[in-house]
């Protein structure tokens, strides 16, 4: 019987005697090249006119690939190619500094660097206030999820309450940074990815080749660690690599080092949340409408159209019985650091927030709150219906993304 | 003259697993990570950081003063000539038996992405080895996101009692042979120079005065990794006899340059504990063993933590430029900003401090408390007799564009009567003698009143009041 006994982790006697194979570890084909990205030092480039071919000798290839990278790549291409999808701060630039192999991975971060890039002086928006204020926005606006009339039930509610919160951005940290390799296949390409989301990382790899997914392997042994940070991050390297595989025919890998990885890739949001909750005299929410400002920066390119902030909509309207909502994502640009997609975080404080915000009222406990606003189980079963069962439908069809 | 000074170098030798190596035709800057896993494809040894605070990369380094665990993401392979190193995949016995840590982190589930867990195991294999028990502090250079530190430390905990493993006492054996057997020989890469002693290094150096002296590297690592510098001609001096020296003479205590920040702490541990417990939170385990006096002093930082206290205490620099040495006032080196007292061919040779200082009290206030750069580094020693201050010392890291004494305070403080209010007096004047600067670590206004509370810190600390966050509970 094994219940309740200890088991070690299956890998558990790899990772202690170094055995346990991580991408980096993976010995490639002779011949490989490794990529680096050029990134911005501040935001908003007047000038990105790649100076390496000048700079850098052989053996060094040097292309200029941001317009096939912008052009070919799902995922990295913003939906207008203004100047806002330069606004923060680590940009990638430019994709193309591909040094051979020998003798190290430093060498190809070292010409990454030779790029001369001028910049624009702008000032920068750092909060979420000055961004509303400059009403410097996601584009396309914000973003509203919403089911029911959340005005008409905030009118008809009998108590309101109103306030707002931030929630702190948070970097990932997963040890082993991001990586990712390509090798060219007779029909296809092989990818390695250090990743959360290997389908994600197919997909993106064969819209980017224009090939079938089924000609796109991508193997995921292991990861350093990912948190989160490696759900959608990873497929920019992966792409690159893949492009420059075929391009050459050889094999390619990329490996951010951790000074780029913390500024490239994505954190967790920070937020602004704001609430206006209507409820009973019971604390059972009639209606809510939430604005969730998030300082996205460029996240809109990274986040493949499930926008920052959607999850956090979509966790708004599901956790507990609210009848009438309407949380708005008010998608910010900041000129710093982008960040990634906001999770669980996100979801937690609002229901601290919902929580406590009944409380104030009513003098009831949390615990109180909660309970009256569970789902219900339907007549005659045994269990709470699921958020889907509730809604009578899927998530999708239950609380639509609309602009407004 | 047994340096090597020719411009091809004749290679270096140590021990790698047990097995002797020889490396040639490397440059002298080339890091041991990177030399393990793209040319002898070790890739048990992970990159997490490339600067030396994750941990990822440390490997066991054994020489004649001990094992060591040290980062080898910043150590350059010519700083391995002669010792032993010994990494992950060199921990399991002969027979493939797991070390006690290895088997102790499987049975207590010490691992689960595994990514930090090859520097774990090493950092643990040389504690369990020096028979060092302090886990926490001996794991505080090593970060892990997913396991979580309590089942690492309670596997430390479970193999302390395990005996040493035969084969982890091999390495310092074979040194202690090839020593006997006088087969070690001065080794070095091109372009890297190997001084014998310190009059070696003070000829070369007044020949290449625009060579860069290395020492633990755990500063000048950086400029390769991150700032991806060429350094030109380099010279590795850590572990050069005569620099190495910690000799007490009378009441004063003379420290050689090359005095890692590991052996100071263990010098002064009896004498001067504030020194020494700034000393452990200086920084990691890691770093502690590589890093040198005479580097933190020679490098200038202003956040250095090594030159308050001891211009706190009043220790004086010894500076060597060819024959001549000259001896100043520590104070007196830093000049400016990144500018130090310090001509052209001259090295720091060593410092004098005293022995003991009883008034003296160090406060590092760091956003972690751990292995973190000081946001203000205060350090006091004021001497007080029948109630009144008859001196009084106080220098302060972060406060300005060096580390500088805090002289207006002084002044209000000597003289005066040791009370709160004459301490309060002081604080207030401490506002003409910083104009400190807003970072990321803190404000300028913040680092100001964390300064001035410090002096009322060290009041309420010196009437033995406990101030020490770590104080709280005992």
């Amino acid at each position: 019987m094994s219940l309740g006994k200890p088991l070690p982790h299956d890998s558990a006697p790899l990772h202690v005697t170094g055995a346990a194979r991580y991408l980096d570890d993976i010995p490639l084909p002779a011949g490989a090249l490794h990529l680096a990205f050029g990134r911005q030092a501040r935001p908003m480039p007047i000038c990105c006119r790649s100076t390496w071919r000048r700079c850098v000798q052989p053996p060094v290839w040097c292309w200029r690939w941001r317009r096939r990278i912008w052009a070919r790549c799902p995922i990295a291409a913003p939906r207008r190619r203004t100047s806002r999808c330069w606004r923060w701060t680590g940009c990638i630039i430019t994709a193309s500094r591909c040094f051979w192999w020998w003798p190290t991975a430093i060498w190809q971060r070292g010409a990454a660097r030779l790029g001369k890039v001028g910049y624009r002086p702008l000032t920068p928006i750092l909060t979420v206030e000055e961004a509303l204020a400059a009403d410097s926005r996601f584009e396309g606006g914000p973003v509203v999820w919403a089911r029911g009339d959340a005005a008409a039930a905030l009118g008809r509610a009998a108590h309101v309450v109103e306030g707002e919160f931030p929630v702190g951005g948070q970097e990932h940290f997963y040890l082993e940074g991001q990586i990712a390799a390509a090798v060219p296949q007779e029909d296809g390409m092989l990818v390695y990815s250090s990743t959360q989301h290997p389908t994600e990382v197919q997909h993106k790899v064969a819209h980017a080749l224009h090939l079938p997914m089924s000609a796109v392997r991508v193997e995921t042994r292991r990861m350093g660690g990912g948190f989160g940070g490696k759900e959608s991050q990873g497929n920019w390297l992966a792409i690159a690599c893949a492009l420059a595989a075929r391009a050459t025919g050889r094999p390619c890998k990329m490996r951010y080092d951790r000074d780029d990885d913390m500024v490239v890739t994505g954190k967790r949001h920070d937020l602004k949340i704001r609430y206006r909750a209507g409820f009973d005299g019971r604390g059972r929410v009639q209606g809510w409408s939430s604005p969730i400002c998030s300082a996205a920066a460029g996240a809109g390119p990274v986040a493949a159209g499930r926008r920052p902030g959607d999850a956090a909509c979509r966790q708004l309207l599901f956790p507990a019985r609210y009848p009438d909502r309407e949380p708005p994502a008010a998608h910010q640009y900041r000129q710093r650091h982008r960040l990634s997609r906001v999770r669980r975080s996100a979801g937690d404080d609002r229901h601290r927030a919902g929580d406590g915000s009944h409380r104030l009222c009513l003098g009831t406990r949390a615990l109180e709150v909660r309970r009256a606003n569970f789902y219900r189980p339907a007549a005659g079963a045994s269990r709470p219906r699921t958020p889907a069962e509730y809604l009578g439908q899927d998530e999708g069809e239950g609380c639509r993304p609309r602009p407004i | 003259m047994t340096g090597h000074k020719d411009g091809l170098g004749s290679g270096i030798t140590f021990l790698l697993n047990g097995a002797p190596v020889r490396v040639t035709g490397q440059s002298p800057t080339r890091t041991l990570l990177d030399w393990l896993r793209e040319t002898r494809g070790l890739a048990g040894t992970k990159e997490g950081c490339n600067e030396g605070d994750c941990g990822a990369c440390t490997v066991m380094v054994t020489d004649a003063r001990g094992s060591r665990a040290l980062n080898a993401c910043i150590l350059f392979l010519p700083q391995l000539h002669g010792k032993a190193v010994r990494t992950v995949e060199g921990l399991a016995g002969p027979d493939g038996a797991l070390h006690p840590v290895q088997q102790a982190m499987v049975d207590h589930h010490g691992s689960q992405c595994g990514f930090c867990t090859p520097g774990f195991v090493v950092s643990m294999a040389t504690a369990h080895l020096n028979g060092a028990t302090d886990h926490d502090d001996q794991l505080a250079g090593n970060l892990c996101r997913c396991t979580g530190y309590a089942p690492i430390v309670r596997a430390a905990q479970a193999a302390a009692t395990a005996p040493v493993p035969d084969w982890m006492r091999a390495d310092a054996l074979s040194l202690r042979q090839i020593s006997q057997e006088g087969s070690g020989e001065a080794g070095s890469l091109p372009g890297g120079f190997h001084p014998a002693d310190s009059d070696d290094l003070a000829e070369w150096y007044l020949a290449n005065p625009g060579a860069v002296l290395v020492a633990g590297a755990t500063d000048v690592g950086l400029w390769v990794t991150k700032q991806l510098r060429d350094l030109g001609p380099v010279a590795f001096i850590a572990g050069l006899p005569d620099l190495s020296q910690i000799e007490r003479r009378g009441d004063e205590l003379h420290v050689g340059a090359c005095v890692t920040i590991a052996e100071l702490r263990a010098a002064v541990a009896g004498d001067l504990p504030s020194l020494a417990e700034l000393l452990r939170r200086f920084a990691s385990q890691q770093v502690r063993g590589a890093a040198t006096i005479g580097g933190n002093i020679a490098n200038g930082s202003p956040i250095g933590d090594g030159p308050p206290a001891l211009i706190a205490l009043g220790a004086s620099l010894h500076l060597r430029r060819g024959d001549e040495m000259r001896r100043i006032p520590l104070e007196d080196f830093f000049l400016d900003y990144r500018k130090q007292d310090r001509r052209p061919g001259e090295f720091v040779a060593g410092i004098t401090l005293p022995a003991k200082a009883p008034a003296l009290r160090c406060y590092k206030l760091s956003k972690r408390f751990d292995q973190d750069i000081s946001a203000v580094c205060g350090c006091f020693n004021v001497a007080v007799e029948a109630g009144r201050v008859t001196a009084a010392r106080i220098a302060f890291g972060g406060m300005a564009g060096t580390p500088r004494r805090a002289r207006a305070a002084e002044a209000a403080l000597v003289g005066q009567a040791w009370t709160e209010d004459g301490v309060r007096v002081a604080m207030a004047a401490m506002a003409e003698d910083f104009q400190p600067m807003t970072d990321m670590r803190a404000s300028a206004a913040y680092r100001m009143r964390a300064a001035q509370n410090m002096a009322l810190r060290y009041f309420h600390d010196l009437g033995g009041v406990p101030v020490s966050v770590l104080e709280v509970g005992k």
